[in-house]
């Protein structure tokens, strides 16, 4: 039914009401004079009435005026810090409640809803370490589409934008310690819940204990279960051609499985491991691969030295790959190497080519990989240091760009505070050098323009290693004959190899987590309970703009103008 | 056809009467003989005071005796007593008898009685009584009357009254006392339902009389029928208001009509006039009463 229906009836109705209400009675009296006194007085005060709603009405109008005017930073819809909104990235927050719920980090993100459609009005949102505000809407958006944006970023430490309030969302698994302003309020939203999971933790290659044995993998398996039930696990590991081994594993939660497996008899290439397990809520870990290093015929293979065991009062080992040894020998990296009492270069080798046969010396086991005027197909699993790496090779996160003449730069742009510029002055520096494009996770420490000289990747730990590229000839640069070069080299051996290599050969997809990483039941965070995850999409209330505001000011100006000009009545 | 039985006084009310007086605390020289004393001192037979000669003043008086025991002139004052100029302004307009029928003129019979009653105390006291009934305009004067023997013949006049047209005591006072008249008490008898009450009693202040104030009330003018929206007619002017009916208006609308009577209180209070409430069903000795308490009447002679 239109609606002009209904209401063009009421109004009939109403006007039928009014046309057959009784007259008035006629009633003669002595005198009106008493009468005309008292709705005097009623008019008196009504008039006082009238005039109080005025002066309300003008205040009112004076406010909304004054406040609109002023613009002030609440009426903003952007107005004020921003609360930020900081998620785990760690691999765990994939995880998913038992029978099929959500994971954890769509957890977070109902979560996350539920706080932004709670927050005051004009509220504005950071996600993790982006600065840019969002408003509530963009952000519940965000938060309802696709989450990848916020568990793909590989920084387990990002700076947290400046925030009147910092909500971190954390399974508690993993290292994640955002960066957060001191003295911010900072609530720590738990999406942990206890689940079923067996995933492998390490699975490695190891150097060979004599000459005469066949390079061996270390497999690890670490299975949890808040039931505390058998976890039935069937274990695979296969080369690149055929499944070499199937097992059926039964496994008490918090039972770490140990197997050595002779790679021997294994196809050269990639190794597999792959595990199943019923009611696994967490697929990253149940895949690992590796390469072997011994029995690959690769470049990779050729230029991936095992990662060492290193004390403590050890110095670092750095195993060159140089293009020219020769040239190497008298360069400027070569004298600052040397002069590191820090450092020590276990071996210099030049760089082979796919076709060329392998080494017949394998390299030895080192901390770090420098690879001088050259790079390898496949990053290495140990910290690397790539000086003047080729223009047409990816190396250190630096990729070819589509144009890249040579030109002399000078450095105008250094991350002074990061621990790899410590005591080294860049700026300024003369440098000749090409175009690259900087990969995810890596950071430029020295730039001149837009190109950059000094990358440092930091990938997360799962990853792979770190790695520091000088993309620029140190040779022919003056920072060979001062002192900063020596520093930072220092600064670099300190930094590549503070975080060590967990896996000897890791590729970019196996999703091969650390044992720590696994220890799902070790959190100490209280659970968050599953009827929190309501149907949050309602964005909050805007705030009044100052437009609305003037507007209504103007509004209510005009309206007590006419009632004050015209005489009416309220 | 007088209608007498408004005025049916027995004998010892009428004593009581006569042993009443009107009091005035001003009266002008002159005139009839009285027993007001004038509020000056004059010629009379009574010695009242001395006071220092001054030039001009009549040596007849002077004391010589005083004369000689002081060294000092001293004149002596004497008493002098006069009669008292009495004004009875009568509001006879329509809203005294709003409705027809003798229960509808309870205001303008209680108004009569007590100018009746007012008139006798006068003239017993030999003072000279006027008697103006007015509404739009003052209608025949009657008086000056002195001496009781006019007091059947002021009754009479008072019987023959009948009430009518609006009420305007301001254009009464100016015709009354436009002639010019002897300073005295003027009492107004009257409902004060008019807007032109105030402005008649400021009329009154600049001609120096002594003022009595008496309302006349009846209750049931403050009673109506108002369980729906009502037309109220004015009974002097026509003039129709429409009111909506309320349950606690007539509540409010007594309160009203007392704070329109403490208003015209307040106004004589403060130029020394006497005013009186006198309700309809208020017996003359209660009017007596309060006459007495407010300097209108004294006891004895």
């Amino acid at each position: 039914m239109p609606f002009w229906i209904p209401l063009g009836v009421a109004a009939l109705l109403v006007l039928a009401i009014y046309l057959i209400r009784p007259t008035a009675q006629a009633l003669p009296v002595a005198s009106t004079v008493l009468w005309r006194r008292l709705l005097a007085a009623r008019k008196r005060r009504r008039d006082r009435l009238r005039w109080l709603l005025s002066l309300l009405l003008a205040t009112a109008v004076a406010g909304l005026l004054s406040v609109a005017a002023s613009r002030a930073p609440w009426l903003q819809p952007g107005g004020g810090d921003p609360i930020a909104l900081a998620f785990d990235p760690s691999p765990t927050m994939q995880a998913r409640l038992p029978d099929g719920g959500p994971s954890r980090i769509e957890l977070a993100a109902a979560e996350a809803r539920r706080i932004v459609a709670e927050a005051e009005a004009g509220s504005r949102f950071t996600v993790n370490a982006d600065p840019a505000p969002l408003t509530s809407a963009e952000v519940l958006a965000l938060l309802s589409g696709p989450l990848e944006a916020l568990s793909n970023a590989a920084d387990t430490e990002p700076a947290i934008p400046t925030a009147r309030r910092v909500h971190v969302f954390t399974d508690g698994i993993g290292p994640f310690t955002p960066i957060i302003d001191p003295g911010t309020e900072t609530q720590i939203v738990s999406v942990l819940v206890p689940a079923r999971n067996a995933g492998i933790v390490r699975f490695a290659t190891r150097p060979p204990a004599t000459r005469a044995a066949g390079p061996e993998a270390l497999l690890e398996i670490l299975a949890t279960d808040p039931a505390d039930g058998q976890v039935p696990v069937e274990l695979t590991v296969a080369d690149s051609e055929t499944i070499r081994i199937r097992r059926q594993l039964e496994l008490e939660p918090g039972d770490r499985f140990t197997a050595l497996i002779d790679l021997g008899s294994f196809a050269p290439g990639a190794v597999t491991a792959r595990i199943e397990t019923p009611g696994d809520v967490f697929p990253l870990d149940d895949r690992a691969g590796l390469i072997d290093a011994h029995a690959a015929n690769t470049r990779t293979a050729a230029f991936s030295p095992a990662h060492r065991v290193r004390a403590p009062t050890d110095p670092w080992l750095v195993v060159v790959i140089a293009r020219s040894p020769g040239s190497f020998a008298g360069s400027a990296t070569a004298l600052a190497l040397e002069a590191d009492a820090s450092v020590d270069v276990a071996a210099v080798r030049a760089a082979t080519g796919a076709d060329d046969p392998p080494p017949e010396d394998p390299l030895p086991a080192a901390d770090i990989a420098t690879f001088h005027r050259t790079a390898p197909a496949i990053p290495p699993a140990i910290p690397a240091l790539y000086l003047d790496p080729p223009q047409a090779v990816a190396a250190g996160g630096l990729s070819p760009a589509a144009e890249a003449p040579l030109s002399p730069r000078r450095i105008d742009r250094t991350q002074a505070s990061h621990p790899l510029l410590a005591g080294v002055s860049l700026l300024d520096l003369p440098v000749v050098l090409a175009a690259r494009e900087l990969g995810p996770r890596c950071t430029a420490l020295a730039s001149a323009g837009d190109r950059t000289a000094i990358a440092a990747c930091d990938p997360a730990p799962a990853s792979g290693p770190r790695s520091l590229t000088i993309a620029f000839d140190l040779d022919h640069s003056s920072l060979a004959q001062r002192p900063d070069l020596a520093a930072l080299f220092q600064n670099a051996a300190t930094w590549l190899t503070e975080t060590p290599a967990i896996t000897g050969d890791l590729t970019a997809d196996t999703g091969l987590q650390a044992d720590w990483a696994t220890r799902i039941n070790d959190s100490t965070l209280e659970p968050v309970p599953t009827d929190r995850l309501s149907d949050l999409n309602r964005p909050n209330r805007r705030p009044w703009s100052w437009r609305t505001l003037a507007l209504a000011g103007l509004l209510f100006a005009s309206f007590e103008a006419i009632t004050f000009f015209r005489g009416l009545t309220l | 056809m007088a209608d007498h039985s408004v005025f049916a006084f027995e004998p010892a009310f009428l004593a009581r009467l006569e042993r009443l007086r009107l009091l005035t605390r001003r009266v002008p020289a002159g005139g009839f003989k009285g027993e007001h004393r004038a509020s000056h001192l004059g010629s009379g037979l009574e010695f009242a005071d001395y006071r220092p000669y001054v030039e001009g003043d009549d040596v007849r008086h002077l004391d010589w005796r005083a004369y000689l025991r002081f060294d000092r002139l001293l004149l002596r004052m004497f008493e002098e007593h006069g009669d008292l100029a009495v004004y009875i302004l009568l509001d006879c307009s329509h809203s005294m008898a709003p409705t027809p029928g003798p229960g509808g003129r309870r205001k303008f019979d209680a108004a009569r009685r007590i100018a009746a009653a007012l008139t006798y105390i006068a003239l017993a006291t030999l003072d000279r009584v006027t008697l103006a009934p007015y509404s739009g305009h003052v209608h025949q004067v009657l008086g000056p009357l002195h001496g009781s023997r006019q007091v059947w013949r002021a009754l009479d006049y008072l019987a023959n009254l009948d009430t009518g047209g609006e009420t305007h005591l301001d254009r009464t006072v100016r015709e009354v006392f436009a002639a010019g008249r002897r300073r005295g008490l003027v009492i107004v008898i009257s409902d004060l339902l008019s807007d032109t009450t105030e402005g008649g009693l400021d009329l009154l202040l600049p001609l120096r009389h002594d003022v009595a104030v008496i309302q006349v009330t009846d209750h049931r003018d403050l009673e109506a029928p108002l369980d729906r929206d009502t037309t109220l007619v004015d009974s002097e002017t026509g003039d129709s208001l429409r009111i909506h009916g309320a349950p606690n208006l007539l509540h409010r609308l007594e309160r009203e009509a007392e704070a329109h009577r403490e208003e015209i209180r307040a106004r004589c209070t403060a130029r020394g006039w006497s005013f009186i409430h006198a309700p309809v069903e208020a017996s003359f000795e209660e009017l007596a009463l309060g006459a007495l308490r407010r300097g209108l009447l004294s006891r004895g002679r």
